[in-house]
């Protein structure tokens, strides 16, 4: 089990800049989880760190030493690719052998180590089977049973369950999940499925452009993104954003902002001084932070408006609400009685905003 | 109207036009068999006079009998296999830089490769024979697998290339993870995993250098000609007047290449029709 350190990490494949500058801290255990959209460079990043990809700049390190220049194999790693990426030509028991075979392990031990792994991932009735005789989910359980039997110190995963249908892939997660529980390894996992981050991680490195955009635990990601391209990737559904004008007030901290001929105030409390401003900001809450409001109710960070899109999930209703140009979605039970077009009273409770400069996304703190 | 148009016309005329086909490339085929087991008197008898109870295999007998027929048939064995090797070592190398490797301008090289195959044959003679006999390889398995080698190479790069492009590149970072080298993954896995290709383009090769009669005539005298110079020096001798014994050599020198696309007709069709499957 290992710590993994990225320092500096830049890729180019000639003029392009596939990845700038990737610094990560990988403690011992976690499972830290790249996020971004297609074309973001985590792939690449991964593919670096497994020395698939040469390094155009900067430095890998597994427990303090540098591995930067090391072979695939050298590095004490296993990946689990997309395509499960099975050798054809051989059956399950000799796909699972084959890294034991070329390390030169004795015969025995092989078939030991080969029947222990197939029995963990429930393949050992598919040992003789050919790789084309297999399911989606058998190939994927193959595919981690390979990864396993090398007992890597770091396990990587380039978006092993994108392949897999909706049903298969929430099963392969949670066994994934209760995989790392069990072996602790240190692991990498590149994906742009947010959930998916979100349920395995421990950390989750958000990436946009070849960078890393933040870097942190992730409900800390979740709960308080650093610029508004995390808050929007991160969350289902996606955060509410408003676009308009923040005023605070430096004595009392009382906000309040105006958007399209809407306005929502925050009361300060007098003697407690925050940073004084006017600002074009992007306003963000999330659905769940949106509290509906029985009718004629007063409060703080109000807003009426008007439904106009249900969306009922069985445990919870989306209800999406517009007031202008204004755009809110709202989670609410169930059972509340909703219909579209009805006026309805919202809060947006002040500690769950998320304030973002409308020039640059970055977070502001008043 | 449609209907019977889509179910039985079209299906019927494209089965005519492949039974035509093979008519057409199988009954020279045919016609030497038959000669080859007939006398010479009850097919050049006009109309042809064939019957079973002169059918007989002693040509193919007198024919395997006689130690030059038997050494051509040798020579040619020796030559296609070491050029089929030859051409898949050389071939899977190239093929593998350019289907995966970053290297500049590797289309142009492929480009300049197979437009090389565009110079008639004609042409060349005269220069690989001046080079062959400077070389002191005049009569040698050498020259013909030479010479063989570099027709045959652009060709089979080519295919290669196209097999190879079809294996998915995680295949080999599998390789590589698992402890293979760059090399060790091509020859481990993506030859293995690109096997009907490789195969059709062996079967390929190995047919290349066994039809191959040019060359066969111009750089070989006695040590090693193969079997298409043995036959054309046979029609053309006045030392064996019977056709039956010509016709029986034909078949002989098309036998092993027939049995050669029977035993493997599984790969063949599934690296020509279907390419590699993942």
């Amino acid at each position: 089990m290992s710590r993994v350190e990225l320092r500096g990490l830049a890729k180019s494949f000639g003029p392009v800049q596939a990845v700038k500058d990737v610094t990560l801290e990988i403690p011992d255990h976690a499972f830290v989880t790249l996020l971004g959209p297609s074309g973001c460079g985590k792939t690449t990043t991964l593919n670096m760190l497994a020395g698939l990809e040469k390094v155009t700049r900067g430095e890998i390190l597994v427990d303090g030493q540098t591995i930067t220049g090391w072979a695939p194999h050298e590095r004490g790693m296993a990946m689990v690719f997309q395509n499960y990426a099975l050798y054809p030509h051989m059956d399950v028991f000799g796909n699972i052998a084959f890294a034991l075979k070329l390390q030169k392990v004795p015969k025995a031990e092989i078939d030991k180590r080969v029947r222990r792994v197939a029995a963990a991932l429930e393949v050992e009735k598919l040992l003789q089977r050919r790789i084309s005789q297999l399911s989606g989910g058998q190939q994927q359980r193959v595919a981690l049973a390979r990864a396993m039997v090398k007992e890597p110190k770091v396990f990587l995963f380039d978006e092993p369950l994108s392949n897999l249908d909706a049903a298969l892939r929430t099963r392969m997660r949670v066994e994934i999940k209760r995989l790392h529980q069990q072996l602790r390894a240190t692991s990498v996992f590149v994906t742009h499925d947010q959930e998916e981050a979100m349920i395995l991680s421990d950390y989750i490195a958000v990436m946009r452009d070849g960078e890393v955009v933040q870097y942190g635990r992730a409900d800390e990601v979740y709960r308080k993104p650093n610029h508004i391209y995390v808050g929007t990737f991160i969350g289902k559904p996606r955060m509410s954003i408003l676009e308009g004008r923040l005023n605070v007030d430096g004595q009392t901290g009382g906000m309040d902002f105006t958007a399209d001929g809407v306005r929502i105030a925050w009361a300060g409390v007098p003697g407690r001084p925050a940073r004084a401003m006017e600002i074009d900001v992007s306003l963000g809450i999330r659905a769940e932070d949106v509290r509906i409001l029985p009718a004629g109710a007063d409060g703080d960070g109000t807003l009426t408006g008007e439904v106009n899109l249900l969306e009922p999930l069985g445990s919870d209703t989306f209800v999406e609400l517009a007031n202008g140009k204004v755009s809110i979605t709202a989670r609410t039970e169930p059972d509340r009685e909703i219909m579209l077009g009805d006026k309805v009273l919202v809060q947006l409770a002040r500690p769950k905003l998320h304030i973002f400069d409308a020039k640059t996304g970055a977070r502001i703190e008043p | 109207m449609r209907h019977f148009l889509h179910t039985w016309l079209r299906p019927s005329l494209l089965y005519a036009l492949v039974a035509l086909f093979v008519v057409w490339t199988m009954a020279p085929v045919v016609w030497i068999g038959t000669m080859s087991v007939q006398p010479e008197i009850n097919y050049v008898s006009v109309p042809p006079h064939l019957s079973i109870s002169d059918f007989s295999l002693r040509w193919y007998n007198e024919m395997l009998s006689e130690p030059d027929v038997a050494a051509a048939l040798r020579n040619s064995v020796i030559t296609a296999t070491v050029t089929m090797v030859v051409c898949l070592v050389f071939g899977s190398l190239a093929a593998y830089t350019l289907a995966r490797l970053n290297m500049p301008r590797k289309n142009l090289l492929l480009g300049i490769s197979v437009f090389s195959r565009m110079i008639p044959s004609m042409v060349l003679i005269i220069p690989m024979f001046l080079l062959m006999r400077a070389a002191s390889l005049l009569d040698s398995y050498a020259s013909l697998v030479i010479v063989y080698t570099a027709f045959l190479l652009p060709y089979v790069i080519w295919m290669l290339k196209n097999f190879f492009e079809q294996v998915p590149v995680a295949l080999e970072s599998a390789a590589r993870m698992d402890g293979c080298t760059r090399l060790g993954a091509l020859f481990r896995v993506m030859i293995p995993a690109a096997g009907p290709g490789v195969v059709a383009t062996a079967v390929f090769a190995f047919i290349g250098a066994w039809n191959e009669f040019l060359f066969g005539l111009i750089l070989t005298t006695r040590q090693v000609v193969p079997i298409t110079v043995k036959i054309s020096a046979l029609v053309s001798s006045t030392f064996h007047s019977d056709t039956s014994l010509v016709a029986a050599t034909g078949m002989l020198a098309i036998i092993p290449v027939v049995v050669l696309v029977i035993v493997l007709n599984r790969y063949i069709v599934r690296g020509l029709v279907e390419g590699v499957k993942m």
